[in-house]
This record gives structure tokens, C-alpha cells and sequence, in this order.
């Protein structure tokens, strides 16, 4: 993680801005209910479908409510599903990967079976049948989902650690004598770590866009919540009256989920060669 | 020899997978809360008749392992029993929406193809430049925007902004739907097109490295044929191996943009099915998306095995 | 510089060749202003170790160095200009008049394409206007040239051949449209010794009946002596000697080629004291002013720094760019004389085994649940503080063993006693038993660059194995510091990550590591095959050493007879899983009873004779 640091300054700016874009996600999902301009909730017939004004920086659904404040007090549903996701499935991949790609054999022929199984079936289909036969709620589908990422991260990390137990510097931690333990966690992991973490962003954005997708398609958050992907459903009727109301928590949705790809990508680029230089 | 041993284990493999997919998708009926009973009649009322036509056509009251193999034997028929949302035969109804479903993929996935390899051919093999960075950055915002906010831009953009596409429905005669679905297949190849050509270039890029390819070029091999037989070939393995996931994305992205657009296709079948709890109607669709995703893979497999002749002929590792 | 031309036409002629890379630190020069000449059916040897960019000079050569670089200078190819013509222009040249093959058999061929393609492919018209049984004639034909007389090859795929059958194919496929000039770049460094000259002296012979110029890219003087009229010596980017390979033999006119030809350890005896050139190897860009080979030269004067040395003419065709060498070229073949000092071979009663192998046998899973025999009812014996040597070449299953020995792999069959513990399964042997196997046996690896963890550095890596080793210890630093000091290496280097150490510093730290366990027995697997020849003997002198100062014994695993030869007293010859033949090093070497050995021998590149015993 030192060597990241350093690398900061010399990321290209498009990811220097998409890290600031992150920052700015992250502190509206934490601190968004201070900086809503209005009750989101609160419904004003009066004032329904109207286009961005002074009083409605973007306007307003149908039913009233201020577009501004919705997205705002969304960011918070849409980080967190994912953010759970992401790192549920970056420990149990990284646990299942590393033991995967270390021991090999009999143990690592069981997860990679499982893992291609997985790999397979198209995630949101899953979630769809869930969603639709057992009626089960937003948070049933995040939890799925996380055991529906876990065989990415699982593979990824595997590979990572393949290509390090082969390497005469694993073989000579062995020869001295250290546990299995400890040169998986302290020689082995090391080594993968970039790619791990890299890949958790990747499976963040993949993780918003099928949880945003299956609000959008009306089986995820329950109807009414302020959630990015129901709102483009919600209001895609407006957009001839009020575009931003669709169109605004669209671009949220692309533009968290496209931060999070270049970010993840350039740590990856980063540190993936730093482990191999001779 | 070893080619019929590979297709065979493989082959087996999908049918154990199969078998797996349609027991999970079986016991929907009985993992959603309620009585199966009470699902299964939907809004009609409960009578004594209506409960002993549904037992007659699921017997319900027989083990659920008989309950399986009664269902699956009529689903291997094409019997799905009827829609509790529209009291129409199941495999009626699908039957009615496959047509423009099909034609949103194969629409979609001719521009994917072309689109999306040409960009990643020109990009992998100038790696650096300009027409590499525009290849780069479309790779990266296709692969991280899901499809429906590509739909609903684009409906935005095209269909309002600029009104030269319609917004929804599905058009008459071939032009016509041709012409319904060209924002759809576009947002849908988008998404696709992105992930081909991200690996396509990657592809490219690294066999332009190989040793092979500078002996080739020191021996005066031609350049056409040096792209033909040297890159072009070799690059297929790698890109076969992904063009299954990029079909499972399409149908995936499918169910999105066809509700997106209002296109009365499958996926939206589906939607609406899951959105009823339709059970039977959600059963047979997803029995057929599973069976479409495993016919790609093992498809891809075949491919992959008839490219490569280490696997065709046994390598030793 | 130009030489006058002794026979036969100019065919190449390079002036001032330079090849750079924009770096970090603006450019630097990978090749600074190389001269060559060759004539038809003349060969040319461009000798040098890795870093030498004899590699880059030979691709800029036929218009094929890496985009990234920028390769400026005159190339001159039958009298017109080649290095500033269109690649369209230079593409027509390639095969039929410039070819060029490469070092890894193993990955310059098309994986996808059959033989008898791969080789018809490469006729001037891609084969287009023959007949479907005339263009498989013509690879038949072709592939007989190269001595491959099995016609069922040309259906096959490279995968399915042996790695001395793919460098033949690539000849075949280079040579198919006749090219004037072959370059040939470390055309066997990836093959067996056996393998290896039987592919040289078929380049050789291809060569003298198709009267082609040959440019022989190689990192063995000895090779080169064999193969090359007139040799070019290439260091740090730049020529730095040139002269007709018999001269060089006799006597070379520049430190630096002086000391690569003395590292080079005899096969014929063993020396009191293996010579190397101390230092390393200079990056690109690193030496801008003055002579390249300065830092590590014993005739050093503070004008060497200062003066960045010509090519200087010393008559008869001899060039050399050391400003000094008329001085000092007395006092090089002085010390060429003293080197010649031969130690005789230990020859005495073997010591009570440390390590005993008995029927030790290892089978693989192959594909198809076919078994694959590695090992094959092997016994082997090492006595404490004994030197033993295990030849063999690729696929002798040398490694196999040794990895068996040091409880990386578990026998098939077989007992292993290491100290009287029973060690076949050191899963079951318990962890008491476990950890004092570890404290008697350590291992050292072949890669220097992948042996070490790039993470971390190289104080944390050495403090982690003494504490495995001597939980209690209570200096650990001071421990650290000694045991730097005892593989030569100064205690600043703890600070040190990998990358920013040589190979040979890596390899001195991977000791160290193995030493910390104070062990009684080492293996060492291969230990400086992948270091350059004037590196190998500071690590060969200091295993050396270690088993004179410390006593300790070990297994030296390679497939370098001559390096064998330095180091052990007592060898093992492997071949196909079992061993052929054993014997004291001394014997053995001199008088080999296996006809095996005696074929590895022969193989070895020497001086003179080398490629003729080859045909017969």
C-alpha cells in the first residue's frame, strides 16, 4: 500500500479525478442527510413534475418530491449494497482463492468446480427468480449476490497465487520451515493483495449495477424508497416533462460504477508490476 | 480420439448442470412463501374442483421427487401448464415473444461483433495511440454503465432530444422493426461490444509480443498473412473463450433493455412474470435461459477445442 | 573502422549503429556506435553477456528491433543503404536475403500451424503457385536438409515436437526462401548440451555448402570460437574487441574479454581458484563518458573514466578499445599463466552418508491416466561435509529427486534416511523430526530473480528464517549481519529490496537464507545456470568455501559438466530417471565408462574439434 501512495502522484488525471468523484460519493452516503435541501419523502402535489427551478434544483417527480433531495439521500442505498458485496466477497474470495491456489490438488479441483459452476449463470437472472418467486426484499437479493460474487474474486485470487506458489521464493519459505499459514499470509498474500483489491473495485460497480438493475426493474428496493435505479423506472414516464428526474440518477449510477472501473484498473495497472520486477 | 473423450466430458458435465438447474428451478414453487396451491390458482377461487385439476396437472400430493420427474417430463415436451397472470398456455406465450427477442440478439450481437472487435483489432494492434485511448476509455465506460441507463440516455438523446427513433413499440413489417429496434440492439451492443473489445485488443496486443510473430516477420512472412494466420488465429482462443460471457451478458442485458423499451420480447416476459409471481410462467423462462446460456458454453467449448489443436490433440499439460 | 575485404564480396556493412530507448532519465543508449562487416560465406560472432544488446544490434540488423527503441546508423546491405528504406522495402528482404532465427524453440513457432505449413509459408511466394503434392514434397525436402527424416512431421504440430526438432524446423523455415545472410541469435542456448552442438554443426554445415554469410549471436566465447572466422565482443552496448577467432584464442587484447575467457571453467581440470570479474554489468545510459568496463577493470587508470575509448587498430585485423592495452598486454598473458593452475581431485574413501537414497523411485500423473516414470529406482548417497555432483539433462528427472530430498515431493517408492530420520514422507514424520530435517537440509534455487520475495527486503527475509530456526535468539541483527558477511555481501544490502540487487547478489542472499538454518547438507539445484559467465565463479568459488571453512555438504544439481568438475568430488550421472553412472568426479570426467557420459562430454563446447565430432 506504500508503493500506492507513491504512485498517486503520478496517476494520470482522469483518475485522480474519479478518486475525488469516489470521496464525494462517500461522503454523501455518509453524511447526505445534512445536505439535503429538503424532505425527500415529503410529497407536494402542487408543485408535481416540474423542471429545474430556483426551489427544485432539479425538479420534481410526480408525485412532488424534490429530485435533488431523492438522489441525495440515495447515494447512501446505492453505496452500501455494493460496499457490502464488494468486501463480503473480497474475504471470502481471498480465503477461498488463496487456499485454492496453494494447496491445489484434491481442495483446489472442489472450489474451481464450484467456481465454474457459478461462473455460468447469468447473476441477475438469479435474482430476478428470487426476487420473483419468493418476494423476497432488497437486502435477501444484496446477500445473494454477495455469495453470486464471491467465485470472481475467488478465481481471480487464485490465479494471483498460482503464479506465486510456483515461484522458487514460496518453495524456499517451505524449505526453511514456516507453516502454510504463515506464508500464505505473510509471502503469498502480499503478492496478490493489488489484484484482490483491484478486483474489489471491479466487483463494486458490477454489484451496483445489478442491484440498480433490479430496482430499476421493479424487484428491488420496495416501491417509493429514494434508490437510484428505481427512480430511473419510476420517473422514465417524465422524460419529456422532466428529464433530470430520469436522467440524474442514471448518470449517478454511471458515473459511480465508471469511477470505481478506472480507479480499480489503475491499481491494478500499478501494483500489478510492482510484485514482478526483477 | 481425445477430441470425442474432450466433447464427452463436457457434454456429460452439461447435462449434470442441467440437471441441477432445473431441480433448483423446480422447487421454486415450493421455496416461495405459501402454499403451492395457492399460488398456482392465483386469483382463481379456491374450490374443491380447481384444487383437483391443479393436483391432477402437478400431483401435488405425490413425493416431491415424482413431482419433479412429472414436471420435467412435461417440460420436456413443452408443457409448462398455463401463465396465473394471463391463464394462457406458458409455452404459448413465449413462443408468441422468441421472435423479437431473437432479433434484439442477433441485431445486437452482429453490431457487438463488428463493432466492437474492429475497435479492439485497431486498438491492439496500435497500442499507445489515439484510436487505442478512444478503444480504451469506450471499453471502460461500456463495461462499468449498466444497459438501461445506455437505454434511457439514448431514448432521451435520439428518441426526444432528436426525435429519429421512436420511443417504444415494436414497428411493422421487417424495416419497421428493424427500425424499433436499433436503439435497443445499439444500447445492448454497447454494453457487450465493450467487454469484446477490451479483451480483443488485449488479445492483439500480447501475440503482437510473441516470439513466433517476430520469427514470421524475420522470415519474410507476409503481413496479410501474418495478421490472418498469426494474430488473427491465435487471438481466437482467447476471444472464444470470453464470447460465452459476452452472450450470457446479452441475454442478461436483454431483459433490461427490452424493459426499458417496452419491447414485448422474453426478458420483459419475464419481468412482469417475476413482478406477478408467476410461478409457472418464470419456470419455463428461466429453464429456457439456462438451457440457452449452457448450448453457448458448450458451444464455445467445441469452438475453442476445433481452434486450438492442443486441446484437440492432447497436450501434455 | 573498416577491414579489408580477404575474400569473397562485402555482402554487410554497419557503421556507427546505435540503439536507444526514451527512459526515465531522457535517452539512453542500449547500442552506441557498433561497426561490422561481413562477406559472403564468412561467419561472425557477436559475443556478450545479458545486457551486452547484442540481442537488439541483431534485430536492428534485419529491421525488427521493438518499437520502443530507436536504432539510428548506416546499414549497408550489398552496397546499398538499408536502415533508412520504407519497412515495405526492408519486408521484401526479409527471407530471401536476410532470415533470422531466435533462441526459444519453444516459442517462435506458429502453436496453431502444422510443420510442413510453417515451413512452405516461408517460401518467397507463400508456396501459392505449387500443387498440393509439390509444396509437401518441398517441405519433406526441406525438412531433410535439416536432418529430419521422419516425413510424418510435416503434419504435426509444434507442440508435438521435441525442442531440439523445433529449432531444426525453425532452420527449415528460415532458410526456405535461400537467404544470402542468416542471423542467428543464441540459436541453442534453450537446448541441451547433446542437442546443442548437434544444432550448431548443422548450422555450420548449412552455412559452408549454401556460402552464406552467418552472424552468430552468442554468450559462449567457446561456441563462438568453434563456429565464427572473426569474432565481435560486445559489452555494455559497445564493441569493445574485434579480432579473427584464432587470435582471440591465443591472445585476447582486452581485459574484459580476458576475464570472460578465464570465468569460463575448464572441463578438462580442476583449478585451485575460479576466476571472475568482479562487479556487475552497467545499465543502459549508466556509463556516458569514459570506458564502459572501467568499474570492474584491474588496469583501471583515472584516465579510463575520463576518455571514452576508441576502437583501436592493433594490426592484423585485431581491434581492441582499451586506451591501456599496449601496456598492459604483457602483463594479461601473465596472468593467463598463473591461472592454468590445476588441483588435483579429491580421491579418498567416501564419508559415512548424511543423506542415503535408496530404490527412490517417482511416478507422474501424465495425461489420461497414463504414468509418467520421473524417478526410476534411484540410489544415491551424500556423506557429511561431501561434495556431490548429479548431471543430467532436461528430463533426466535430477530435479525431481532433489526436490524429493528436500521434502518439496514425495517419492513414488523408496526410502530416503536424511540423519538417520527416515524422511520419504515428511508429512508423517512429526514436527520434532520435521524441524531438525529443515535445520540439517537446506535448499538453494536456480532463478535468483523469482527466489527471493520481491515484497520484502532483504534484512526482513533473512531475520524470518533465523527466527523459524532460533526462536530464542537474542541478536538477531547481529546474526543477519554475520551471515551477510559470510556470502560476501555488505550489511547495508538488509535495507534492500530485490529488484535493486544483480543476479548474483540474489544468489549470494538465497545462501545466506539457507545457511541461517546452520545447516549440515545443502542442495543446490542448478544454482548459476541462470547467471552470466563472469558472475558464476564468484558464487562457484564461494560454495566452494563454504564446504572448506564450515564443512558444509552438499548436492550440486546441473547440467554443466565443467562447473561440476570445480565444485564436487563425487558425481552422479543421471539419464531418463536412473542413474548411469557414478564414481569419483576426478574418474569419472577423465575416464567415463557409460557411453552417455562420454557423449555429454563431447558435447561440452571446447576449444577446437568440437563441431566435427558432432557429424560423425
Amino acid at each position: 500500500m506504500f508503493t500506492l501512495m507513491r504512485r498517486t502522484r503520478t496517476a494520470p488525471v482522469i483518475v485522480k479525478l474519479c478518486a475525488a468523484i469516489l470521496l464525494i460519493f462517500a461522503f454523501l452516503s455518509v453524511g447526505g442527510n445534512w445536505v439535503v435541501p429538503m424532505n425527500p419523502h415529503s410529497q407536494d402535489l402542487t408543485q408535481s413534475i416540474s423542471l429545474p427551478s430556483r426551489e427544485n434544483l432539479l425538479g420534481t417527480d410526480s408525485l412532488g418530491r424534490d429530485i435533488l433531495s431523492r438522489v441525495i439521500e440515495g447515494t447512501s442505498s446505492a453505496v452500501s449494497g455494493p460496499l457490502i458485496i464488494a468486501v463480503g466477497s473480497f474475504f471470502i474470495g481471498n480465503i477461498l482463492g488463496l487456499i485454492s491456489g496453494y494447496y491445489g490438488g484434491r481442495i483446489d479441483n472442489l472450489i474451481m468446480r464450484w467456481v465454474d459452476l457459478m461462473w455460468s449463470i447469468p447473476n441477475l437472472l438469479v435474482l430476478i427468480l428470487v426476487a420473483g418467486t419468493t418476494g423476497a426484499g432488497y437486502w435477501v437479493s444484496v446477500f445473494l449476490l454477495l455469495f453470486l460474487s464471491t467465485p470472481f474474486d475467488t478465481r481471480v485470487v487464485r490465479g494471483a497465487a498460482l503464479e506465486q506458489v510456483s515461484r522458487p521464493y514460496v518453495e524456499a519459505t517451505k524449505t526453511i520451515g514456516l507453516s502454510d499459514f504463515r506464508i500464505m499470509l505473510k509471502h503469498v498474500w502480499p503478492n496478490v493483495a493489488p489484484i484482490a483489491v483491484a478486483n474489489a473495485f471491479l466487483v463494486f460497480a458490477a454489484a451496483l449495477v445489478s442491484l440498480s438493475g433490479l430496482s430499476f426493474l421493479g424487484l428491488g428496493a420496495p416501491p417509493g424508497t429514494p434508490n437510484w435505479g428505481l427512480m430511473v423506472a419510476e420517473n422514465q414516464g417524465l422524460l419529456l416533462a422532466n428529464p433530470a428526474a430520469t436522467l440524474v440518477p442514471a448518470a449517478l449510477i454511471a458515473l459511480l460504477a465508471l469511477a470505481m472501473t478506472s480507479v480499480g484498473d489503475w491499481i491494478d495497472d500499478a501494483l500489478r508490476g510492482e510484485g514482478n520486477k526483477s | 480420439m481425445q477430441i470425442t473423450w474432450f466433447l464427452a466430458r463436457r457434454f456429460s458435465a452439461m447435462i449434470a448442470v442441467m440437471f441441477l438447474v432445473s431441480v433448483g428451478i423446480f422447487s421454486l414453487i415450493h421455496l416461495s412463501p405459501g402454499n403451492p396451491i395457492d399460488i398456482l390458482l392465483g386469483p382463481v377461487p379456491r374450490t374443491p374442483e380447481t384444487v383437483a385439476t391443479l393436483n391432477e396437472r402437478y400431483h401435488l400430493d405425490e413425493p416431491l421427487y415424482i413431482q419433479y420427474w412429472i414436471w420435467l417430463t412435461n417440460a420436456l415436451q413443452g408443457d409448462f401448464g398455463t401463465s396465473i397472470r394471463t391463464s394462457l398456455p406458458v409455452s404459448q406465450e413465449i413462443a408468441d415473444r422468441l421472435p423479437t427477442t431473437l432479433a434484439l440478439g442477433i441485431y445486437a450481437f452482429i453490431i457487438t461483433v463488428v463493432g466492437g472487435a474492429t475497435l479492439g483489432v485497431l486498438a491492439g494492434l496500435r497500442q499507445g495511440t489515439n484510436i487505442d485511448r478512444v478503444a480504451v476509455i469506450t471499453a471502460v465506460a461500456g463495461m462499468s454503465i449498466p444497459s438501461f441507463v445506455v437505454g434511457v440516455l439514448f431514448l432521451y438523446l435520439f428518441a426526444i432530444v432528436m426525435p429519429w427513433f421512436p420511443t417504444s413499440g415494436s414497428g411493422q413489417g421487417f424495416i419497421g422493426s428493424l427500425w424499433h429496434l436499433t436503439l435497443p440492439s445499439l444500447s445492448l451492443a454497447l454494453i457487450c461490444g465493450a467487454y469484446i473489445t477490451r479483451h480483443v485488443r488485449a488479445a492483439y496486443g500480447r501475440i503482437l509480443g510473441e516470439d513466433y510473430l517476430v520469427f514470421a516477420r524475420a522470415r519474410g512472412v507476409p503481413s496479410m498473412r501474418i495478421f490472418v494466420t498469426y494474430l488473427t488465429k491465435n487471438a481466437m482462443i482467447p476471444i472464444v473463450t470470453i464470447s460465452g460471457i459476452v452472450l450470457s451478458m446479452l441475454i442478461t442485458g436483454a431483459v433490461l433493455i427490452e424493459v426499458t423499451f417496452s419491447i414485448s420480447g422474453i426478458g420483459q416476459l419475464l419481468v412482469q412474470s417475476a413482478r406477478y409471481q408467476d410461478i409457472p410462467m418464470l419456470q419455463a423462462v428461466a429453464l429456457f435461459m439456462a438451457t440457452m446460456v449452457m448450448l453457448i458454453n458448450l458451444t464455445t467449448d467445441l469452438l475453442y477445442s476445433f481452434i486450438d489443436p492442443r486441446i484437440r490433440l492432447g497436450d501434455g499439460s | 573502422m573498416t577491414y579489408a575485404v580477404e575474400d569473397g564480396s562485402l555482402l554487410l556493412s554497419v557503421k556507427g549503429l546505435t540503439v536507444s530507448r526514451r527512459g526515465d532519465k531522457g535517452l539512453q543508449s542500449i547500442v552506441k556506435d557498433v561497426d561490422l562487416t561481413l562477406s559472403e560465406g564468412e561467419t561472425i560472432g557477436i559475443v556478450g553477456e545479458s545486457g551486452s544488446g547484442k540481442s537488439v544490434t541483431a534485430q536492428s540488423l534485419i529491421g525488427l528491433a521493438p518499437k520502443a527503441l530507436t536504432v539510428g546508423g548506416n546499414i549497408e546491405y550489398k552496397g546499398s543503404n538499408i536502415s533508412s528504406i520504407s519497412e515495405k522495402r526492408i519486408r521484401s528482404l526479409r527471407g530471401s536475403d536476410l532470415s533470422m532465427i531466435l533462441q526459444d524453440p519453444f516459442t517462435i513457432l506458429n502453436p496453431l500451424m502444422r510443420a510442413g505449413r510453417i515451413i512452405v509459408e516461408s517460401l518467397s511466394d507463400g508456396g501459392k503457385r505449387l500443387s498440393r503434392e509439390h509444396r509437401r514434397a518441398l517441405a519433406v525436402e526441406r525438412l531433410k536438409e535439416v536432418g529430419i527424416h521422419d516425413e510424418s512431421v510435416i503434419d504435426q504440430y509444434p507442440f508435438q515436437l521435441s525442442g531440439g526438432m523445433r529449432q531444426r524446423l525453425a532452420i527449415a523455415a528460415a532458410l526456405a526462401s535461400d537467404p544470402t545472410i542468416l542471423i542467428a541469435d543464441e540459436p541453442s542456448t534453450a537446448l541441451d548440451v547433446t542437442t546443442q552442438r548437434e544444432t550448431m554443426s548443422l548450422i555450420k554445415q548449412l552455412q559452408v555448402e549454401r556460402g552464406m554469410g552467418l552472424i552468430l549471436i552468442t554468450h559462449d566465447l567457446r561456441v563462438a570460437f568453434n563456429m565464427c572466422d572473426r569474432i565481435y565482443v560486445m559489452y555494455a552496448g559497445s564493441v569493445i574487441e574485434h579480432a579473427p577467432a584464432d587470435q582471440f584464442e591465443e591472445a585476447p587484447m582486452h581485459p574484459y574479454t580476458h576475464g570472460l575467457l578465464r570465468s569460463e571453467p575448464p572441463i578438462a581440470r580442476r583449478v585451485k581458484e575460479l576466476v571472475s570479474v568482479p562487479g556487475t554489468v552497467p545499465t543502459p545510459g549508466e556509463v556516458t563518458v569514459g570506458c564502459v568496463f572501467a568499474s570492474r577493470c584491474r588496469w583501471v587508470t583515472p584516465e579510463c573514466v575520463e576518455i571514452s575509448p576508441p576502437l583501436l587498430d592493433l594490426g592484423e585485423n585485431h581491434a581492441s578499445a582499451c586506451i591501456r592495452i599496449s601496456e598492459i598486454a604483457g602483463e594479461i598473458r601473465q596472468v593467463e599463466l598463473e591461472a592454468a593452475d590445476a588441483e588435483p581431485g579429491v580421491n579418498s574413501e567416501r564419508p559415512e552418508p548424511l543423506v542415503s537414497v535408496k530404490e527412490v523411485g517417482k511416478e507422474f500423473r501424465a495425461s489420461r491416466g497414463n504414468m509418467k516414470v520421473a524417478v526410476d529406482r534411484v540410489d544415491l548417497e551424500v556423506g557429511a561435509g561431501e561434495c556431490v555432483g548429479l548431471v543430467g539433462e532436461s528430463g533426466s528427472g535430477k530435479t525431481t529427486l532433489a526436490r524429493m530430498i528436500a521434502g518439496l515431493e514425495e517419492p513414488s517408492n523408496g526410502s530416503i534416511l536424511i540423519d538417520g530420520i527416515e524422511a520419504s514422507n515428511w508429512r508423517s514424520v512429526g514436527k520434532a523430526a520435521r524441524r531438525q530435517l529443515r535445520s540439517t537440509l537446506q535448499v538453494v534455487f536456480q532463478d535468483p530473480y523469482s527466489t527471493l520475495n520481491p515484497q520484502l527486503r532483504i534484512g526482513t527475509v533473512l531475520k524470518e528464517s533465523v527466527l523459524v530456526h532460533n526462536p530464542g535468539i537474542r541478536d538477531v541483527r547481529a546474526k543477519v549481519e554475520q551471515l551477510l558477511d559470510r556470502v560476501g555481501l555488505s550489511s547495508s544490502i538488509a535495507d534492500q529490496r530485490p529488484s535493486s540487487l544483480s543476479g548474483g547478489m540474489r544468489q549470494r542472499v538465497a545462501i545466506a537464507r539457507a545457511l541461517s538454518a546452520e545447516p549440515k547438507f545443502l542442495i543446490f539445484d542448478e544454482p548459476v545456470s541462470a547467471l552470466d559467465v563472469s558472475v558464476q565463479a564468484q558464487i562457484l568459488n564461494l560454495i566452494r568455501n563454504l564446504n572448506r571453512d564450515v564443512g558444509v555438504g552438499f548436492l550440486f544439481i546441473t547440467h554443466d559438466l565443467a562447473v561440476v568438475r570445480q565444485v564436487t568430488d563425487y558425481l552422479y550421472v543421471m539419464k531418463l530417471g536412473r542413474v548411469v553412472e557414478q564414481g569419483y568426479t576426478e574418474d569419472v570426467l577423465t575416464d567415463p565408462r557409460e557411453n552417455y557420459t562420454k557423449h555429454l562430454l563431447d558435447s561440452v563446447p571446447r576449444k577446437s574439434g568440437w563441431l566435427s565430432a558432432a557429424r560423425t
